[in-house]
């Protein structure tokens, strides 16, 4: 697992590698809220995750409530590159569509 | 355990037996009680001085002393009931062991251990895990799980049950049936 | 790291409901042996299988999972009648429980034999005719229904054709499904529920994002998510609720038939599709807390526990219960304490107080017994298996019969009992029961039979083992006991303690040793362990009938019903149980003894025991003491003591394994005034008594006493 933050005066990517699970969801918030703090639109990309265990739900509600809060902000936010089949299965499974749970904050 | 396996500052709590300072592992101990009553079990060795109610549980207690072939504990304002967690037969058992006072909670480097001399003591060496040295005292740390372990207690169980009270009550019903 | 921790408890809880569920498949199998045509027992089997698999695979016992998968998809071929039921398929199954049973324990000694596995596997695969494939195949194809949008949420999945339950209509079930605040800690994954779920059958998913807190103030190792969901599936209620079975604890969970609330959910799922005021996102995902409240409001704030049909039952750790116990112990003795005190105080107001407690206490007491009381059955079932393999090894043809399985008792009794039955039943199987040639000749139904069967009998429960088979020849118990030097030749025995012998350490009537019993172990085991309870074993038998074993034990081992007596400073308990009646004894009565210390009871002679010189206890003797006089196997006993304080309920507390060895004294018991009592046991007190005086030079006084040789006119004080 590992979560990277490049940041720039306009944009902070997000790179999530791995599994991003309970394990790493502490070091995920952290990183959520620095991301936000900075001046420019986040993205975080998703290529990277693991097939089996890519993300679970408590990565998805701290992605959902940084989202949210971005929206408010009125800063951009958005999922980019595209999860594992496995991992956007597993969550639409759970009736958490990763696109659609956050089409309306990009 | 020898003590070349005491490679760590170590917490010990210390108290006197008699003259001597023994110590145990901090680890180990549960809490230290005041005296309080000790309920004897007939037909047990001297040593196992009975049992004592804490906070509910029935809690054997041993004559520490005796264990370490010193005389027995005199009860005194000082002594106190230091309930330790040893480990009988692999399986964790609380016991309660008489001090004639207890001391104080002291950190020992490994450097400050040595081993336990062969002669030059009273107290059984088997039971001694090392010497510390503390100024100039000399500090016997003892191996508590191996003071209490079954093996001991049955070997002390063998003497006491054939030397001990069994044989008086034989002697007193033999007396009384003539 | 703590999640590490609640993780290994969490499988430990996995391990103990799977031992359970593998006993259950073990006597389901073997009754299936029996009736193989029957779909119940069928659906049984495939279910528990279903059950490990799912929840093992939740708990990470995955190479477990993918094992079981295999048997799973054989029983479910059974179950669609594209297979017959064999003694190959019942064989190969209760190995292969034999493996899982080792993986889910996963010890060094017992673990998994995967050349064993490879084999078992083989050879179900060839059975059943299954390709090799990895379990998730099915998943996927059952979650290929995915990403249901809000307004598919009311949508019959009925036709997905993967209701895995057959049998029964397919029905509709609303779940919301709200993760607790440590869920995640217990190393819980909701994604692979609701992927359980939708391998049930048809399922619509909504989870709501509404209680996610701001980021800041998130904690992220907490789920907020909530789900509802509407299930199509022929699957019964308790399937479904079996999905959550282990995280029941540590989530908010409600399951109601959707049929009842339809309109209802139609109408919520209608109103949460509406984009929430407050400016969250668009996502669809907020069918709100609001939604909810206005269910249960709707429903008349019923919760799922109200249902009648619901297991309301719960699973607590044995040790909780035996601290509970304890408890309820100490207060049993402290109320005690205070009614002597309200009784002394002569107070009304105290003594109303005090009896309003007492009856408290009393029905508390009671109850927290009826707690721990648990049905034999799955002890009587799991010898099922014992009978079964015995029979085979030793090509013999028993059947094993069950009665009473019913018959509740303490749970601490039932733990005890597993290895003295097994060794019964073993000993049958190998020495009571004849081979098939011998049964024959003596003209007897081929197929042996072993009884067991469980009664209560006042405090008691009766426990028997029974057999067909060829009897215990007394004579050659009694030659083999006089051999050993375990009798004198000249003895003169009763067969009830001629049989007794049986039970003796180092006593084996086999003529050879065997792989089952005869190794001159095991029969005095039973006894070391009914001992340990306070129990008695009776044996009948008739050479060429049969034998019969009763073990009589007592209910409940936590209380025991007793007399608080004292000498000296020193208190003792002495079970009610064993005593027959209290009288005085005078100084005068002891010197009319001529110094033997034997007492007249209503003119019969009573030795007795004097606890002060037995204890060894330095007071001065009273002036008249009393003599509770017991009745023991070996006949009726005096104990002679100071003063008996009154009756007392006791919780009995062990002394602990350094003082195992202690043999008169059963355990301890706290007073109300904090002092520990010992609870003597008088069966073996006077059995010591009897020994350390023949150990000197003269026998017990009063056995060798004769009648008249003393005589004392203490009145019987009190009769129980």
């Amino acid at each position: 697992m590992s979560i990277t933050l490049e940041q720039t005066e306009s944009l902070s990517v997000i790179h999530l590698e791995g599994a991003i699970d309970i394990a790493s969801a502490a070091e995920l918030k952290e990183t959520l809220l620095k991301a936000l703090g900075g001046p420019g639109e986040v993205q975080v990309s998703l290529d990277k995750l693991d097939k089996a265990t890519g993300l679970d739900v408590t990565a998805v509600e701290l992605l959902w409530a940084a989202g949210r809060e971005a929206k408010k902000a009125g800063a951009g936010f958005s999922l980019v590159g595209q999860a594992p089949g496995e991992v956007s299965a597993a969550l639409a499974d759970a009736g958490l569509d990763l696109m659609q749970v956050f089409q309306g904050a990009g | 355990m020898s003590v070349s396996e005491i490679t760590e500052t170590r917490q010990y709590l210390t108290f006197k037996l008699g003259n001597e300072i023994f110590a145990t592992e901090v680890a180990k101990v549960r809490e230290v009680l005041d005296l309080t009553t000790i309920t004897q079990i007939p037909r047990t060795p001297e040593f196992m001085a009975g049992v004592i109610n804490l906070r509910g549980s029935v809690v054997p207690v041993v004559d520490l002393r005796l264990c370490l072939e010193m005389s027995r504990t005199e009860s005194t304002r000082n002594t106190c009931i230091v309930v330790v967690e040893v480990l009988l037969d692999n399986e964790s058992t609380i016991i309660g062991a008489l001090a004639d006072s207890v001391e104080e909670v002291i950190d020992l480097e490994p450097d400050q251990i040595q081993p336990a001399p062969r002669i030059g003591t009273q107290i059984r060496t088997d039971f001694i895990k090392g010497m510390g040295k503390r100024d100039t005292q000399f500090i016997m740390i003892l191996d508590i799980d191996r003071v209490f372990s079954a093996e001991e207690l049955a070997v002390a169980r063998g003497q006491g049950q054939d030397a001990g009270k069994q044989l008086e009550t034989v002697k007193q019903l033999a007396e009384v049936a003539a | 790291m703590s999640n590490e921790v609640n993780a290994d408890i969490f499988k430990q809880s996995f391990r103990e409901e799977a031992r359970e569920i593998l006993v259950d498949l073990e006597s389901a199998l073997l009754e299936l042996n029996d009736n193989r045509g029957d779909q119940e027992l069928v659906g049984r089997v495939f279910r528990g299988l279903h059950t490990i698999k799912g929840s093992g695979a939740m708990f990470g016992f995955e190479s477990m999972a993918a094992f079981t998968h295999n048997l799973e998809t054989a029983f479910d071929e059974v179950r669609n009648g594209r297979l017959q039921i064999g003694s190959e398929l019942i064989d190969l199954t209760l190995s292969a429980l034999d493996q899982i049973r080792a993986m889910i324990e996963e010890t060094g000694e017992t673990a998994a034999d995967p050349a064993a596995c490879a084999e078992i596997l083989a050879k179900v695969r060839s059975l059943a005719g299954i390709a090799e494939r990895p379990p998730e195949k099915g998943k996927s194809a059952a979650g290929g229904s995915s990403a249901e949008t809000a307004s598919q949420a009311t949508a019959s999945g009925s036709g997905s054709g993967m209701n895995s339950e057959a049998g029964g209509p397919v029905r509709e079930w609303t779940i919301h499904f709200a993760p607790g605040p440590d869920f995640m800690l217990n190393g819980t994954n909701p994604l692979l529920l609701l992927r359980e779920l939708r391998q049930m059958g048809g399922l619509a998913v909504r989870a709501s994002m509404a209680a996610i807190p701001p980021l800041a103030e998130l904690d992220p190792e907490r789920c907020y998510i909530s789900w509802e969901m509407m299930l199509a599936t022929a699957a019964g209620l308790d399937a479904i609720r079996d999905v959550f079975i282990f995280v029941e604890d540590s989530c908010e969970l409600t399951i109601e038939p959707a049929s009842m609330l339809a309109g209802e959910a139609a109408a919520q799922v209608a109103a949460a599709a509406r984009p929430a005021a407050d400016g969250a996102p668009p996502t669809e995902a907020e069918l709100t807390a609001q939604a909810l409240d206005d269910k249960r409001a709707a429903s008349g704030g019923r919760r799922n526990y109200d249902k009648p049909d619901n297991a309301s039952s719960l699973r607590v750790p044995a040790t909780k219960l035996d601290q509970f116990v304890d408890l309820v112990g100490e207060l049993v003795t402290v109320q005690a304490r205070l009614s002597e005190l309200a009784a002394r105080s002569e107070d009304p107001e105290i003594a109303s107080v005090s009896e309003e407690i007492e009856r408290l206490t009393s029905s508390l007491r009671e109850n927290s017994m009826t707690i721990r009381m648990m049905p034999i059955r799955s002890t009587f079932e799991k010898f099922r298996r014992l009978v079964h393999d015995l029979a085979r090894d030793l090509g013999k043809n028993v059947e094993l019969t069950i009665e009473g399985a019913e018959t509740e008792l303490d749970k601490t009794v039932i733990d005890q009992l597993g290895d003295p039955l097994m060794h019964l039943i073993r000993n049958s199987m190998d020495h009571g029961i004849e081979a098939p040639d011998k049964r024959d000749a003596r003209g007897k139904q081929a197929t042996a039979s072993i009884h067991l069967s469980a009664r209560h009998s006042g405090a008691s429960v009766l426990i028997g083992v029974s057999d067909d088979g060829g009897g215990i020849d007394a004579e050659a118990v009694r030659g083999k006991a006089v051999e050993r030097g375990l009798v004198a030749a000249d003895a003169q025995l009763t067969e009830a303690e001629t049989f007794a012998l049986l039970f003796e350490p180092g006593f084996s009537t086999a003529k050879q040793v065997t792989d089952v019993s005869g190794r001159g172990v095991g029969m005095d085991v039973v006894r070391q362990r009914v001992d340990s309870l306070r129990g008695t074993i009776e044996v009948v038998s008739k050479p060429g009938e049969g034998t019969s074993v009763t073990l009589r034990l007592p209910l409940t081992l936590a209380i025991i019903d007793g007399l608080l007596v004292s000498v000296g400073e020193a208190f003792f308990v002495l079970p009610l149980a064993n005593i027959l009646e209290c009288m005085e004894l005078t100084g005068e009565d002891i010197e009319r003894a001529n110094g033997k210390q034997v007492a007249n009871v209503r003119g019969a002679i009573v030795p007795y025991i004097c606890l002060r010189q037995y204890f060894s206890i330095h007071t001065a003797r009273p002036e008249i003491e009393q003599i509770m006089v017991v009745e023991t196997e070996g006949g009726r006993y005096g104990f002679v003591l100071d003063q008996v304080l009154g009756d007392c309920q006791t919780v009995i507390k062990n002394l602990g394994r350094v003082y195992r060895y202690v043999q008169v004294v059963s355990g301890a018991t706290i007073l109300g005034n904090g002092m520990v009592a010992l609870i003597l046991d008088p069966e073996r007190l006077a059995a010591d008594a009897v020994r350390s005086a023949s150990r000197g030079t003269r026998t017990l006084p009063g056995t060798a006493a004769r009648p008249g040789g003393g005589r004392s006119d203490a009145a019987p004080q009190r009769a129980f």
